[in-house]
């Protein structure tokens, strides 16, 4: 008989809680995937064999002292290599970052999951440094989408995505400068959840860019990331109004305005199925209780365009000093990427920060008068070959919302042209993660995209769960 | 066309001078790519230029406060 993975944090909790399953069990089961799958996919730089085991371990102890830590207790999780964590290096996926460079070990993001049980089972690929495209005169592995291994996993938390939808961790943390969490969850199939700007700390965490990074989950469902993001905020603190318990977190959306934009692909090369797949969405969402109305989202191309002028050159004032030192130890994506930044003014620097506040005021006002949330696709293709990529400057419509530091989360909704996984992207007012979350459980407690894996996933042969 | 409505500059358009001045300018910062990536960041620069519009169109560039940034809300805690 052929079994599953886990389907779901929550599922797996269930199973620790009911003695069906142990830790040990579960993260032993995630080590052999991970060594059967990584080769292929690329998704991990690096496996913490002993120490997540011996944390297994610990945690089955204190289980069967009658200790329970919530949720995540004895759940395997992974992180992006541009976290620091206790358990081993962190390379940012770069020659050019100091190898002292995470020795202080945990961040409190981290550390906050770990106090919550967690097991940390490696550390998973990324982007150079969360940016850099990658460069094959480097050594470090390019991921691939467990989908299609000759396509791109999306990026820049390449690795967390392609874990979470290969089972080879029950959820991860990522990183999302200008959509590097909800870009990969769209073209893995996986829920990707990028918080409010300032409410997960950032300490431990490799910067890109300083005004737009946050660290947040990529899970197998929304109430997955729902529950690692409530345990990174700390039951949610910082003018988060976040439920104490989201089992029983309300499925019913009457009374939400829910708008929808079709209008920000105009343009783009779109699947064939794209908006048949939009169509149905609107059509679950309206089942669900929702109004769904048509919407234009504020200052859309012009957020776009400022971000030209804004996230690279943040990322020069971080890289400086060791790319003047150390010029080749960077990917040439990175580092040519970096160099134009350079050319800049500062004047179109403070301007385009000064459109984004002037975007966040005009967030503010469409969130209150039209909507209460607004939809549109992740992407509006399928994930791309990975040869002869061209990442064409916005074909991914994420940017947007990390311009004005709002929440937003990707999950599946379908599955397009070639039958990959095709994903929208809810967006909400700053603090409204809740709602954002919420909306996207409501959706997957009544669909099944989310459900839906790649066929690796069902290659192994194992009645445990 | 793009998805805002302008021309992206291709390598071929730009001024064969560029990268001398490009080299020039980032040499002030001690950088010092070679040619061809310096005809990559003359072209990708080009191109980030042909947004520049956008940043002075006249309601964000007003003589007034609407830089608004909550910094509070924004702190990392």
């Amino acid at each position: 008989m052929t079994t599953d993975y886990p389907a779901s944090i929550v599922d797996a909790a269930q199973a620790l809680r009911e003695g069906s399953v142990t830790s040990v069990q579960l993260v032993q089961d995630t080590l052999t995937r991970i060594d059967e799958q990584n080769g292929a996919l690329g998704a991990y730089l690096t496996v913490f064999t002993g120490s997540a085991l011996a944390a297994a371990e610990s945690s089955d102890r204190e289980r069967a002292e009658g200790r329970d830590r919530g949720i995540l207790h004895g759940i395997p999780l992974a992180l992006k290599d541009n976290l620091a964590s206790d358990d081993g290096p962190t390379t940012g996926q770069s020659d050019s970052l100091p190898e002292s460079w995470g020795s202080q070990g945990d961040g409190t993001a981290v550390r906050r999951l770990r106090a919550a049980g967690s097991v940390i089972v490696g550390k998973t690929s990324t982007m150079e440094l969360a940016s850099g495209l990658h460069d094959p005169e480097k050594s470090y592995p390019q991921p691939k989408n467990p989908w299609d291994i000759e396509r791109w996993p999306g990026g820049s938390s390449s690795g967390s995505g392609a874990a979470v939808a290969a089972g080879l961790a029950l959820a991860a943390l990522g990183t999302d400068t200008g959509g590097s969490i909800r870009c990969p969850a769209g073209f893995a199939g996986v829920t990707g959840f990028k918080p409010t700007f300032g409410v997960v700390p950032k300490d431990g965490c490799v910067p890109a860019s300083l005004t737009y990074d946050v660290i947040g989950p990529l899970a197998r469902s929304a109430r997955d990331a729902a529950e690692v993001f409530s345990v990174l905020t700390d039951g949610g603190s910082h003018r988060l109004d976040l439920p104490a318990d989201w089992s029983t977190a309300s499925t019913d959306l009457s009374g939400m305005r829910i708008g929808i934009d079709r209008s920000v692909y105009d343009g783009y090369d779109v699947d064939d199925n794209l908006e048949s797949t939009l169509d149905r969405t609107a059509e679950t969402l309206r089942s669900l209780g929702a109004t769904v109305i048509d919407a234009t989202i504020p200052m859309w191309g012009d957020l776009n365009a400022a971000s030209l002028f804004g996230p690279r050159v943040e990322a020069a004032s971080v890289h400086l000093p060791r790319l003047r030192e150390q010029w080749n130890d960077f990917g040439r994506d990175l580092r040519v990427g970096v160099a134009t930044s350079l050319l800049v003014s500062g004047a179109e620097y403070a301007q385009a920060q000064r459109i984004r506040a002037v975007g966040r005021q005009r967030m503010r006002e469409f969130f209150t008068a039209t909507c209460d949330a607004v939809i549109t696709p992740t992407a509006a293709v399928e994930a791309p070959l990975l040869e002869g990529m061209d990442l064409t400057p916005f074909r991914t419509l994420t940017m947007v919302w990390s311009q004005v530091g709002v929440p937003a989360i990707s999950i599946p909704m379908g599955s397009g042209e070639l039958g990959l996984p095709l994903s929208i992207q809810i967006a909400s007012g700053a603090y409204e993660d809740a709602r954002v979350l919420r909306i996207a459980h409501a959706f997957q407690s009544a669909t099944a995209f989310h459900l839906t894996h790649p066929a690796v996933l069902n290659a192994r042969v194992d009645l445990r769960y | 066309m793009d998805s805002v409505g302008h021309n992206s500059v291709t390598l071929q358009e730009q001024d064969p001078t560029l990268s001398h001045y490009v080299a020039e300018a980032l040499a002030r910062f001690g950088i010092a790519p070679t040619q061809d990536e310096l005809e990559e960041i003359s072209a990708r620069w080009l191109s980030i230029q042909g947004y520049v519009d956008v940043l002075w169109k006249p309601e964000y560039a007003a003589i007034e406060q609407n830089m608004a940034i909550d910094f509070d809300a924004e702190a990392s805690e």
